[in-house]
């Protein structure tokens, strides 16, 4: 159980990863984050978070192709794990069982 | 390509740190941001690019440790933590132990070293403090040295010496002889009458107004801080008029304000004020002369020395001498009222000596605990070893529960330093300042230094560890761990030396306080009616002469009363004499001035001749009385045939008649024997009154004369002193020597007693099973109790036979000092030894009484 609960940056990262679909790798997280969300991240938080979700098999990764902007390295492409998407699935379910728990009336007078 | 050498930086800086493993793409993704940020200028690239590089290094990227997959430094880290504070959890007793030594050996070597630090840099604020002297006189070869000025009294012309860069002469007036008048209200401080040259030598900091013109201004004076908050409170203190009243009087503004001067300073007064806003000042003029730095003091001591008659015919024999300003602190070169105190070297020595033997006491006691602690988990040690640990990890885990302990012990120590610092800087009168960042250093440094040698030996104990004989009952049963009884036998040789010294100290002081001095001292009071007034006061000063004396003769709670100084004085005039009409050399003795009524008041005794009368004899005479020893010093046969000369006053001699001989009593520290003394009827009207009360009517007595005092000073307050007080005051610096000794002494016991206290808990828990048996086999409570303490014992007797000589010998050194020495009995040392007995027994006996009383059923049950 413990294992299956995601923060907020991590939940974040599984998404844009399941946008990105075939060309998810560091960087390219770290622009959709900041493009979608309006928010600055450093490529060492989303390395490091991404680290965190394979640990837990929420993420399973392969290595790509080199390019010459890279320096003549590889990158590495991330992908969800059924886990990782299970995870996505359950916290999108709580979220929605809440909302819809607040009379719309509550809402308003705030 | 432009991202050439930032990229190979980074990718060395990330190769030695992050995990191989992830190492690539992490690179690949900063060189293609690299790449992207090509619009931005150079510098924001650069910015940009390394704020990313250093947020790469975070914990979950770092390269792991050698062998494992996964779990790096800062896992290791936890893993660390962890094991250490359950070590430390596990053995509370040993852990709180542990951590009371490190504190309080840490409390004590603070208090002492910021002391010793605070009088080590003593001055040395003052940049030009190896510039500035003060000049000082010998009126002949054999006398000492005067602080007096020269331009004054030798017209020395310092404007044709090249080495001189400037010279300040200054009048110093103690707190009851100068006061500033403020709104109608009276301010008592100590003040240096100073020509403006004395601001250029001296680093003072300015708060408020002007600090160019501040002495040359002659109706300026410049105040202290506190005298002024004394003075104004809130107001702003610039620009208030005061008056100035001594023995002259004027009306000055205060234009500056200074930052009161940091307790590292041996000059303490509390406002400046012009020399030359006035034309003559009574109190003798002093000299303090700034030099070119490069300046070779002897030779220019030598240049000036001989001033010759031509500049002073009062005292022909006279050598001039500059004393390095420093000197008179350090060494006590001279006696000045320019320096307000003076160190002494014999109790900084005390004092480092002091912090040595506590460092040295917390380091065997903290060694001594840790080693217990160790050898309790030598059979924890002994399995892990043999399920593959290695010695350098074992010895790891030494060095991790160590800092931990470290970082407690320096936070408790430095959180009650900062709360009990102004209690305990009282209680000692020490004079000390606050050092937040020094302190802690300073504590760190203490603790570090024991935890670090104790770590070394930790490891030591490690690597000297034999898996096998560590899980072998047999081995490890029935034997006391050598190190233990050795580390708890030095730590009470501390100890029982410390006992016997505080006790010696003790004993001298107490016999000091109360030896017959040869005096009455109960009773009698010093009081001055007459402040320094000026001279054309003569008039008033005469009636109220004539007033106090007819009010005191008629108070019936006083006995008696008379003019002169306190026989017990700090100011006995040193001056030069000789027997008249032989060739014996002049030398300096000591004089006091008494008037006719001394004898009584004061309860002394007369062996030959007559002493002071009224009828006889009238101040300033050519008639002294001697005391005993003086009669024996000039080895005089018949005071009547016998006279004394003495060259004081300058180049006229005169003979003096000895109309009598007193007893001899103490009227100096009694560290001195009783010293030739000179008694001369030489009272002025204004001189303070000696007072003497009839038994049991000292109250009714001093309101009686609170009362005369306001009838002459409305004004002014009332102040006196006990004779008793100044007796007890000449031995501050024992009973101060005392308070330190006793403090430490009770710390170095307690800690030792700890000690001893873990020692016997670990050993008798280790025993327990032994102790079973003996038992069962018939053995008695108190034969288990006997066997037990004998273990204990056996170590603190061996201690104290070491001991004995070592305190013996400092107890000679120590005392030597003083000519009238306490009687130090056997049973001093005997007394520590029943003393340190008794703590020993008390730390052990309720451990081995424990396990003494234990059911043998209890302990047995497993076996």
């Amino acid at each position: 159980m413990e294992k299956e609960h995601i923060g907020e940056l991590e939940e974040l990262i599984l998404l844009i990863i399941l946008m990105l679909k075939d060309d998810a790798y560091g960087l390219a997280v770290k622009h959709a984050i900041e493009e979608e969300t309006d928010r600055k991240v450093t490529i060492g938080a989303i390395h490091g978070t991404v680290n965190r979700l394979e640990t837990k098999g929420l993420l399973k990764s392969e290595m790509g192709e080199a390019s010459e902007v890279r320096g003549g390295r590889r990158k590495r492409l991330f992908t969800l794990t059924s886990s990782g998407m299970n995870a996505l699935q359950k916290s999108k379910d709580v979220k929605v069982s809440l909302w819809q728990k607040i009379p719309e009336l509550a809402i308003q007078k705030l | 390509m432009m991202s050439g050498r930032n990229m190979k930086w980074a990718e060395r800086i990330l190769g030695l740190l992050i995990n191989p493993d992830w190492l690539e793409e992490l690179l690949g993704d900063l060189e293609e941001y690299h790449f992207e940020l090509e619009e931005q200028p150079k510098w924001k690239r650069s910015l940009l690019f390394w704020y990313h590089v250093i947020n790469c290094i975070r914990p979950s990227l770092l390269k792991p440790v050698s062998g494992h997959k996964k779990l790096n430094r800062i896992g290791m880290l936890k893993f660390n933590t962890k094991l250490a504070l359950r070590t430390l959890r596990r053995h509370p007793a040993l852990t709180s132990a542990s951590i009371i030594t490190l504190v309080l050996g840490a409390l004590s070597f603070q208090f002492i070293s910021s002391w010793i630090s605070n009088e080590l840099s003593m001055n040395k604020m003052h940049h030009h403090l190896t510039q500035l002297y003060i000049t000082g006189v010998k009126t002949n070869p054999e006398a000492d040295l005067t602080s007096i000025s020269l331009q004054t009294m030798f017209h020395v012309n310092y404007e044709e010496m090249p080495e001189v860069i400037a010279a300040a002469q200054v009048h110093v007036y103690q707190k009851d002889e100068i006061k500033l008048i403020a709104k109608n209200h009276e301010f008592k401080g100590k003040a240096f009458i100073a020509d403006s040259t004395f601001w250029e030598m001296f680093d003072f900091e300015v708060l408020a107004g002007s600090d160019q013109s501040a002495l040359t201004n002659p109706t300026s004076v410049v105040i202290f801080e506190s005298m002024a908050k004394r003075m104004f409170d809130e107001e702003n203190p610039i620009g208030q008029a005061v008056e100035l009243k001594c023995d002259q009087q004027g009306q000055y503004v205060v234009t500056t304000v200074l930052k009161d001067m940091p307790s590292n300073t041996s000059m303490d007064f509390d406002f400046i004020v012009p020399r030359h806003s006035q034309r003559f000042w009574r109190r003798i003029p002093q000299e303090i002369v700034l030099t070119k730095p490069e300046l070779n003091i002897e030779e220019f001591n030598s240049k000036i020395k001989k001033p010759g008659r031509t500049n002073n015919d009062r005292f022909p024999e006279s050598e001039l001498y500059l004393i390095p300003f420093q000197d008179c602190y350090a060494n006590a070169a001279m006696n000045t009222s320019i320096i307000s105190k003076v160190s002494n070297k014999k109790h900084l020595n005390t004092l480092i000596f002091i912090a040595i033997t506590i460092w040295l006491i917390a380091l065997l006691g903290f060694n001594n605990l840790q080693s217990t602690l160790q050898i309790a988990q030598s059979k924890n040690l002994g399995i892990r070893h043999i399920i593959g640990g290695s010695k350098w990890t074992l010895s790891g885990e030494v060095f991790w529960s160590r800092f931990y302990l470290l970082l407690i012990a320096l936070v408790i120590s430095f959180t009650i330093y900062q709360s009990i610092f102004p209690i305990i800087t009282q209680f000692f009168q020490m004079d000390v300042d606050r050092n937040p960042s020094l302190e802690v250093i300073s504590i760190f440094g203490f603790l570090f230094s024991i935890i670090l040698i104790s770590a070394l030996l930790g490891t030591w104990l490690v690597y000297q560890l034999k898996s096998f004989a560590a899980l072998n009952p047999m081995a490890r049963n029935f034997k006391t761990p050598i190190q233990q009884r050795a580390l708890t036998t030095f730590q009470y040789i501390i100890s029982i030396v410390l006992i016997i010294a505080s006790l010696i100290v003790y004993k001298q002081l107490q016999y000091m306080l109360h030896k017959d001095l040869g005096i009455e001292h109960t009773n009698v009071i010093s009081i001055d009616f007459f402040e320094l007034s000026p001279n054309w006061k003569r008039e008033e000063t005469e009636k109220n002469y004539q007033y106090i004396q007819n009010s005191l003769a008629g108070n019936p709670s006083v006995s008696a009363f008379g003019q002169g100084n306190l026989p017990i004085s700090t100011m006995t005039n040193e001056t030069s004499w000789k027997v008249a009409a032989e060739s014996n050399e002049y030398t300096t003795q000591n004089m006091m001035v008494a008037d006719p009524s001394y004898l009584k008041l004061l309860g002394l005794e007369l062996l030959q001749g007559r002493f002071f009368s009224d009828s006889l004899d009238e101040p300033n005479q050519q008639k002294v009385v001697i005391n005993e020893a003086a009669l024996k010093y000039w080895q005089i046969e018949n005071i009547n045939n016998t006279k004394l000369t003495s060259n004081t006053s300058g180049r006229k001699v005169f003979d003096f008649q000895i109309i009598g001989v007193v007893k001899d009593y103490h009227y100096e520290h009694l560290a001195q024997k009783i010293r030739p003394l000179i008694l001369r009827y030489r009272t002025y009207k204004d001189d303070p009154f000696l007072v003497r009360f009839n038994e049991g009517s000292e109250t009714a007595g001093i309101s009686s004369l609170e009362n005369l005092n306001n009838e002459i000073n409305p004004s002014g307050t009332f102040e006196y002193e006990w004779l008793e007080t100044r007796i007890a005051d000449q031995y501050k610096k024992e009973q101060q020597l005392r308070k330190i000794y006793f403090s430490f002494t009770i710390i170095a016991l307690l800690l030792s007693s700890l000690c001893l206290f873990t020692y016997a808990f670990y050993e008798t828990h280790r025993r327990t099973k032994e102790i079973g048996i003996r038992k069962v086999m018939g053995a008695t409570t108190m034969e288990i109790f006997t066997l037990m303490s004998k273990t204990f014992l056996k170590s603190i007797l061996v201690a104290y036979f070491i001991a004995l000589p070592i305190s013996w010998y400092f107890h000679h050194i120590w005392i030597e000092q003083f000519a009238n020495r306490a009687h130090i009995g056997w049973w001093i040392y005997a007394g520590a030894g029943i003393l340190i007995t008794i703590s020993a027994l008390i730390a052990t006996s309720y451990q081995t009484i424990l396990v003494a009383k234990n059911n043998p059923v209890n302990s047995l049950r497993y076996e």
